[in-house]
């Protein structure tokens, strides 16, 4: 039975199940790859220890577990990424506080910007025009803080520091 | 058979949902193959022992991965020779470890887990055969043909594994088919 190469790939091709024409001494090798096979099966067959697939077993579930307890903290940083924005907005306000009394006032009212801040984190951002309102108060912070003074800034962190404490354990939040 | 290819699919879903049942379920149905699989690729128990547990392993890591086609087997039993193949470059690296030609790591040779007796005698006669028959061959062709028992693999599918070509596949498992046959009939007749 010597077959060519091109002749043992129509072979394979009809043992895994493609229509193939196969000549005679095609058919022939077929039919005795298929008998081998069989013969030889029964003797592969062998039963795993039960020690072996109770350590399988363990080990599968630990690692089942882990990768539990890293999806889970994964999720918990996905929620925790609005509040980490929030913070900064506080931080934001805190130094916009922080600034040496004297200075123009025609910044925002802090309220306003605080009930934005608010409305986007509750909402989870996906509101388009509490973003607006959020970006356009943050853009006015950018420049007030660009005028403030850095000493002033070093005086009060002890208070910004306040700041971002209390709004992170207001209410609304700590259900998030 | 076709409550089986459900019940399959149904534990992969459960499996890839993070469900622990649905990887037991998995281990169940598998993992004697897989052992099997190992036990004949190392000749080593506690090389199979530790394979299988690494399988468990990947298989929680990697089902995510696994796109149902109905050919989860040629997928699980791919990782499983890759993991062979990694495992024997590994050993060739390790100088004085011997495990993967039949001898355990302190030279002494394969004990089997438990003692067997009346026809588990014989099956496990024919299984050390077999596996002294199936070290006769090259590495690539035994692996190919466990592949084709153990893993249910087509000759397509082990020839992308092996990057050969499908020709060649075939006439390697043919012939190394024959020679298994022969080896274990003159060790019978012997």
């Amino acid at each position: 039975m010597n077959l060519d190469r091109q002749q043992y790939e129509k072979v394979a091709r009809s043992l895994d199940g493609e229509s193939v024409e196969l000549r005679a001494d095609e058919q022939a090798c077929a039919a005795d790859v298929r008998r081998l096979e069989n013969e030889l099966d029964a003797l592969f067959d062998c039963a795993a220890p039960a020690a072996s697939m109770a350590s399988a077993r363990r080990r599968m579930l630990d690692e089942l577990s882990a990768a539990t307890r890293r999806r889970r903290r994964f999720k918990l940083a996905a929620r925790l990424a609005p509040l980490a924005a929030a913070a900064m907005i506080v931080l934001a306000l805190g130094l916009w506080r922080s600034r040496p009394p004297g200075q123009p006032s025609n910044t925002p009212e802090l309220a306003d910007i605080g009930n934005a801040a608010y409305f986007a984190l509750v909402h989870q951002t996906n509101d388009d025009a509490a973003l607006t309102v959020l970006q356009n108060e943050m853009e006015i912070f950018a420049a007030e803080l660009a005028n403030s003074s850095v000493s002033a800034v070093d005086l009060h962190m002890d208070s910004i520091q306040d700041q971002i404490d209390s709004f992170w354990l207001d209410e609304p939040y700590r259900s998030l | 058979m076709e409550m089986q290819t459900e019940r399959l699919r149904e534990d992969i879903a459960a499996a890839q949902a993070g469900v622990a049942q649905g990887f037991e379920s998995l281990l169940a149905t598998f993992g004697p193959r897989l052992y099997g699989f190992f036990l004949k690729a190392t000749g080593n128990h506690h090389d199979a022992e530790d394979l299988l547990g690494e399988i468990s392993v990947r298989l929680v890591r990697s089902i995510a991965n696994y796109d149902d086609r109905g050919r989860f087997e040629p997928w699980l039993f791919r990782i499983a020779a890759n993991m062979v193949r990694d495992s024997r470059r590994h050993n060739r690296c390790r100088p004085g470890v011997i495990s993967l030609s039949g001898q355990e790591e302190d030279g002494e040779p394969f004990m089997p887990p438990a003692p067997p007796q009346g026809d588990r005698l014989e099956a496990r006669e024919d299984a050390e055969k077999l596996a002294a028959a199936l070290k006769s061959l090259d590495e690539d062709t035994s692996r190919m043909i466990m592949l084709r028992h153990y893993g249910q693999m087509s000759f397509k599918e082990i020839a992308a594994l092996f990057a050969m070509p499908l020709g060649t596949v075939l006439a390697r498992v043919h012939r190394g088919l024959g020679t298994l046959r022969r080896l274990m009939a003159t060790s019978d007749e012997s």
